[in-house]
């Protein structure tokens, strides 16, 4: 899988579980990158043009995973990049509707690996069709 | 009734045995008291004890979700790296490092969910009873990594670069470890209140643990609400709150009692500036 570029972002503070998931998406032939807070997720958004799908832990220490939708629609050019988003949580999820979200699915730790796999090959395919109906 | 219940029995049985007058008194004059009153000195010690292990129940149970977030952690590990290697045994191409990988990370995450289980099974039962030696600096750190997720989700900063510091009192353990959570839960609370009151600036919460002349001094700071005097005074009495609907009154008591044990002394400080400290002053074991 080396020399792809990776199409999945993966977010979370605990660094066994950011390991664990990039393996797990390499065995699935799914190009990854993982990172820990949300300053490298957005670094690694502007140096990753093809992630189209980012997969976000909700507590990020003391930064909200939610928050990323904020930060990339306050991003002079990312905010023109189409995302799915994919929240991971360890929590209930309340909604807040201050936080004018897009759509998005929400899955609870500690998610079984297959589910997290269908989505992810959804939303990736889910781009793919947008893209070639020229929806974004 | 559930077993972390503080009911109203146990309210009546601990107002008689530890009347408001003695509240400030050393322990020994409690006793003293308690005999002239006709009352079992035996008897108010086992209604502490049985008062300060329901305390730490009421604790877990406030502490359940955030106990489930945590687990929820090491379990999300273990099911991904268990699934990798499913699949990489039934590949070719993986080299048997990569297999012992997978099989290290399961274990390590086995023994991390089994030490936030030790952990708060070790501070419920209180099961370092009968020691009499106890660790400050060493019970600071484990309240605040006790209280750590409710420090995150309510986006407070915790200063313990103060409480590194070994120093041996003559309590147990768990007792002086439930000292700590309770000191450092009011503060949270306290900045939550403050919150709540339209104030926005970034909750702060500082341990500081400093030995002069054979004891130790410790002082928890936040920059929370802060407090009248005549209510620092008060908080120390039995099923005193200041927030009755979720409160039982009981922690800053408990305290007070723990560390009376062991010849210590704590009041709580209206800060000039804003918020409060709890100081605490206990003579080093030995």
């Amino acid at each position: 899988m080396q020399g792809k570029q990776a199409l999945v972002l993966l977010v979370d503070d605990v660094t066994e579980i950011v390991e664990e998931l990039l393996t797990f998406m390499e065995l699935h032939g799914i190009p990854a990158v993982g990172v820990s807070d949300l300053d490298e997720a957005m670094a690694a958004l502007e140096g990753n043009p093809a992630i189209r799908v980012l997969a976000c832990d909700v507590r990020l220490g003391r930064e909200s995973g939610l928050m990323i939708v904020s930060r990339i629609r306050d991003h002079a050019v990312l905010c023109q990049r189409p995302f799915n988003y994919l929240f991971i949580t360890g929590d209930p999820l309340l909604q807040d509707p201050s936080l004018q979200m897009p759509d998005h699915m929400v899955l609870t730790k500690p998610v079984q690996p297959q589910i997290l796999i269908d989505v992810l090959r959804d939303m990736l395919g889910e781009l793919e069709n947008s893209a070639q109906q020229g929806d974004v | 009734m559930k077993p972390n219940e503080i009911t109203q029995r146990d309210i009546e049985n601990w107002t008689r045995c530890t009347p408001m007058k003695q509240q400030c008194h050393p322990v020994e004059d409690i006793a003293a008291q308690s005999i002239s009153d006709g009352i079992d000195v035996s008897d108010a010690h086992q209604l502490f004890e049985t008062i300060a292990a329901k305390s730490r129940l009421a604790d877990l149970g406030e502490q359940s979700s955030a106990l489930a977030h945590e687990l929820r952690q090491p379990l999300f590990s273990i099911s991904v790296a268990n699934e990798n290697l499913r699949m990489m045994l039934g590949r070719c191409d993986i080299t048997k490092p990569q297999l012992d990988k997978a099989i290290a990370r399961i274990a390590q995450q086995v023994e991390r969910a089994q030490t936030i289980i030790d952990r708060t099974l070790a501070y419920a039962s209180g099961n370092s009873r009968g020691e009499v030696s106890a660790d400050i600096g060493l019970a600071a750190s484990n309240a605040v990594e006790f209280l750590r997720p409710l420090f995150e989700t309510a986006d407070i900063e915790i200063d313990d670069h103060g409480a590194h510091v070994h120093a041996n009192v003559s309590l147990c353990q768990v007792e002086t470890e439930q000292v700590f959570v309770n000191i450092l839960r009011n503060a949270a609370e306290s900045i939550e209140s403050r919150r709540e009151s339209g104030w926005q600036g970034a909750g702060h919460i500082a341990i500081r643990i400093a030995l002069h002349e054979g004891a130790v001094r410790c002082v928890v700071s936040d920059n929370g609400a802060g407090l009248s005097g005549d209510t620092a005074r008060a908080v120390f009495q039995p099923f005193f709150t200041t927030k009755p609907r979720v409160g039982t009154g009981l922690g800053l008591h408990i305290c007070r009692r723990v560390l009376e044990k062991a010849g210590g002394v704590v009041t709580l400080v209206p800060d000039e500036t804003e918020g409060a400290r709890v100081e605490i002053e206990l003579p080093l074991n030995g």
